[in-house]
């Protein structure tokens, strides 16, 4: 018998044209599930090729279904919505179409299932641990030619079930460390991006994190907090250049990337031990270097800040989320935590797409070509959780760092746009920010009072902190020492950091 | 002789011991949890000791500096020991802290975060800002990072003092200033347990010794902080899973 290839189609079999039923299918079941959406796909995929005349997208199927399979996918959604996101993907219809006639059913070795019978039988916590695991399998499978073996193949076992899973306890008396919170309410869609590529849509970042309320893993969105410190450092940035009257470009290159980027250590620089004094003098002149950290002259200093992740709040984060968010609800204990948790939305609700066309213009006689972008979003409406806060708070820092926080949070809460994507009207928020800092005043005045010297600061040409004699040089090494890299070149000046013990 | 040998003393390191060492006659056995908001990223072969984050938060009450600037003047290579508020045992002529690694809840999964950074090229008076390579470099760093729901440690130490240092500690391991590690709270709670399970953390050993079954020799640090070339010996560590 001859192995049969996708132009010869699927094995003869008499049974294949019987229309199986759910009583058919039997008692839902992990082997089921695998089966069902196996052949499912592979359907699929014959009708993405049949409708689709892109030639790139169909040789380059197997890959983006493989991505596809998990990035239309989230926790707790239904066959049917996930199966629906894939046609939609590739512009092909589940329910029939003058191209094909037919619904999209799963061709099994026993008897073809329309989809929606078979979406009945898939059970949505099968389907999950598919999409997360076995997308290149699935795919491999559903854009090959059957097979001899495919039900060997189909035969993969899953772990068993943990009847009573883990949980946390909750924290009675616990200690909390002081943080200031604040909730964000999206006016606009807001976008923050994954790690990893899916097609031309951009996802949302995730992270897995276990709900005790649950009892489960979830993949949940999150905005990082150190993207968070990224945005706030660029406003604190931007707002120092403008009160000091310098213009970023007019900086020297080392300070405009130290305060908007954090800085890099020069290769090669030669490690004197640390500069205690021009340290000091640093945090003292410019309160935001004390907040945000970064490299300054080759030293490596720490900020005070703590940027928390921001998380939506939704069913899956209500867990950790409850205390800052209905303290008397948490202090009741955990049932009532899980009864307020159950008004909230499942995460896999937060979800929609932006798509995004930037036309070619070929009326204009360009080159350009059309391009289609889709952009997944955490919709409008939605609300999140951030807090933050200063390590060591109250014990360790100057007020004009804790000013300067304060400064720096109504930066950020009156920018009013969180994430990526502003400049098309993504991520707005509003916040009523984050209590009570203290007064932002003194870090304006301060800045205010010492803005000539820190402009000469920033354009190289004072030094901070006391001056000592250079260190002396290193001695020669011989023939086979190695040329050290290329050290930076400060411009516009020579940058002097000054040297104090 | 004791190891590691002391080989500097600040003033405030003496500050430090009057403050926030452990009082023989408070010392009880404890189970310290942290409830995780993030993912925290260590190394899970050194596992992730609170003596490290506790004599961080101690030098910063102290000295009102962050540690590179408290220990100006402290000649480069020199040990410093920062007390903190865990009982102290010799071990194979080694002073360590009784406190255990840090326990993964059972739940626990490792996830890479990704630490990105940009330079701001219209920002720089640069004609050209390489942006591939070289000190405008933009990264894109993955870091592994476990997320547990809970952490656990067990240990023999000052329960108030620990209290108070713990109120002040925000986040643990690496990335902590940027969502990695935060802790939304801790309990410390009289655990009779802690009296043998301190011991899950690296031991320093005597060479001539067999090392108890469960456990593989390395050189690892053995006292705070961990970083330090002299606090490294062969110690018998844990075997993680």
């Amino acid at each position: 018998m001859t192995t049969p290839t996708l132009e010869t189609g699927p094995l003869a079999s008499p049974e294949r044209t019987r229309a199986l039923t759910i009583a058919d299918l039997g008692a839902p079941s992990w082997q089921t599930s695998v089966r069902l959406v196996a052949y499912l796909l592979r359907s699929f995929a014959s009708r993405v090729r049949a409708s689709t005349s892109d030639e790139y997208r169909v040789s380059n199927l197997p890959e983006e279904l493989a991505t596809a399979i998990r990035g239309e996918h989230r926790d707790g959604m239904w066959p049917e919505s996930w199966l629906d996101r894939l046609a939609e993907r590739w512009g092909v219809s589940l329910a029939g179409s003058d191209e094909s006639p037919y619904p999209l059913a799963a061709w099994l070795p026993e008897g073809r299932v329309s989809w929606i019978v078979a979406c009945r039988v898939i059970r949505r916590a099968d389907l999950a641990a598919l999409a997360s695991e076995w997308g290149s399998f699935l795919a491999t499978f559903a854009t090959v030619a059957p097979s001899e073996d495919d039900a060997a193949i189909l035969a993969i076992d899953l772990p068993p079930e943990i009847g009573d899973p883990w949980r946390a306890p909750f924290p009675a008396n616990a200690i909390r460390p002081a943080t200031w919170d604040a909730v964000w309410t999206s006016t606009s869609p807001m976008h923050h991006g994954a790690d990893d590529k899916d097609g031309n849509v951009s996802r949302f970042r995730t992270e897995r994190r276990y709900s005790s309320l649950l009892g489960r893993a979830v993949d949940v969105p999150l905005y990082s907090g150190n993207a968070w410190r990224g945005q706030v450092r660029d406003l604190v940035a931007l707002d120092l250049f403008a009160r000091v009257g310098l213009a970023p470009n007019e900086a020297a290159p080392v300070w405009a990337n130290a305060l908007f980027s954090g800085g890099s250590i020069e290769a090669g620089s030669a490690s004197n031990g640390s500069n205690a004094a021009m340290r000091r003098a640093l945090r003292d002149l410019v309160p935001a270097v004390d907040l945000m950290g970064g490299v300054y002259g080759n030293e490596p200093m720490d900020g005070v800040l703590r940027a928390f992740d921001a998380l939506p709040v939704c069913r899956e984060t209500a867990d950790v989320l409850a205390h800052r968010l209905v303290p008397d609800v948490a202090a009741q204990g955990i049932d009532a935590i899980r009864a307020w948790s159950e008004r909230l939305p499942w995460c896999e609700d937060l979800y929609e797409t932006r798509q995004l066309t930037r036309h070619a213009h070929r009326d204009l006689e360009s080159e350009g070509v059309q391009m289609i972008v889709r952009t997944q979003v955490i919709r409008a409406g939605v609300q999140w959780s951030h807090s933050i806060a200063l390590a060591t708070k109250d014990r360790l820092l100057s007020p004009l760092t804790v000013s300067a926080l304060s400064h720096a949070v109504d930066l950020f809460v009156r920018s009013g746009a969180v994430g990526a994507g502003n400049a098309r009207g993504l991520g707005g928020f509003a916040c009523e920010g984050y209590g009570d800092i203290g007064d932002a005043q003194p870090y304006r005045d301060h800045i205010a009072a010492h803005a000539e010297e820190i402009r000469d600061v920033l354009r190289g040409v004072r030094a901070v902190g006391p001056q000592k004699a250079p260190a002396e040089p290193k001695p020669e090494k011989g023939a086979k020492g190695k040329k050290g890299p290329k050290p930076i070149t400060a411009t516009p000046a020579d940058i002097d950091f000054g040297s104090g013990t | 002789m004791t190891l590691p040998l002391v080989t500097a003393s600040p003033a405030w390191a003496d500050a430090a011991r009057t403050s926030w060492a452990a009082r023989p006659d408070r010392v009880e056995p404890l189970r310290v949890t942290a409830w995780m908001r993030s993912p925290v990223a260590f190394d899970r072969d050194d596992g992730l000791r609170l003596e490290g984050a506790l004599s961080w938060v101690v030098v910063a009450l102290v000295t009102g500096e962050p540690p590179p600037e408290a220990f100006a003047g402290v000649e480069r290579g020199a040990y410093v020991d920062i007390a903190v508020p865990v009982a102290d045992v010799e071990i194979a002529g080694w002073r360590i802290a009784q406190c255990s690694d840090a326990v993964l809840a059972p739940v626990a999964a490792e996830v890479v975060r990704r630490r990105r950074k940009k330079p701001h090229p219209e920002a720089m008076a640069l004609a050209k800002v390489q942006t591939t390579g070289g000190p405008w470099k933009a990264l894109d760093i993955p870091v592994a990072a476990w997320a547990s729901p809970v952490l656990t440690w067990y240990l023999r130490g000052d329960r108030e003092r620990l209290e108070a240092l713990l109120r002040e500690t925000h986040a643990l391991g690496r990335g902590r200033s940027g969502g990695l590690g935060n802790v939304d709270a801790w309990s410390v709670e009289r655990d009779e347990s802690a009296e043998t399970r301190w011991r899950e953390r690296p031991l320093p050993v005597d060479a001539s010794r067999v090392v108890a079954a469960g456990r593989t020799v390395r050189v690892i640090g053995v006292r705070h902080p961990f970083w330090h070339p002299r606090v490294r010996t062969l110690a018998a560590c844990p075997v993680i899973a």
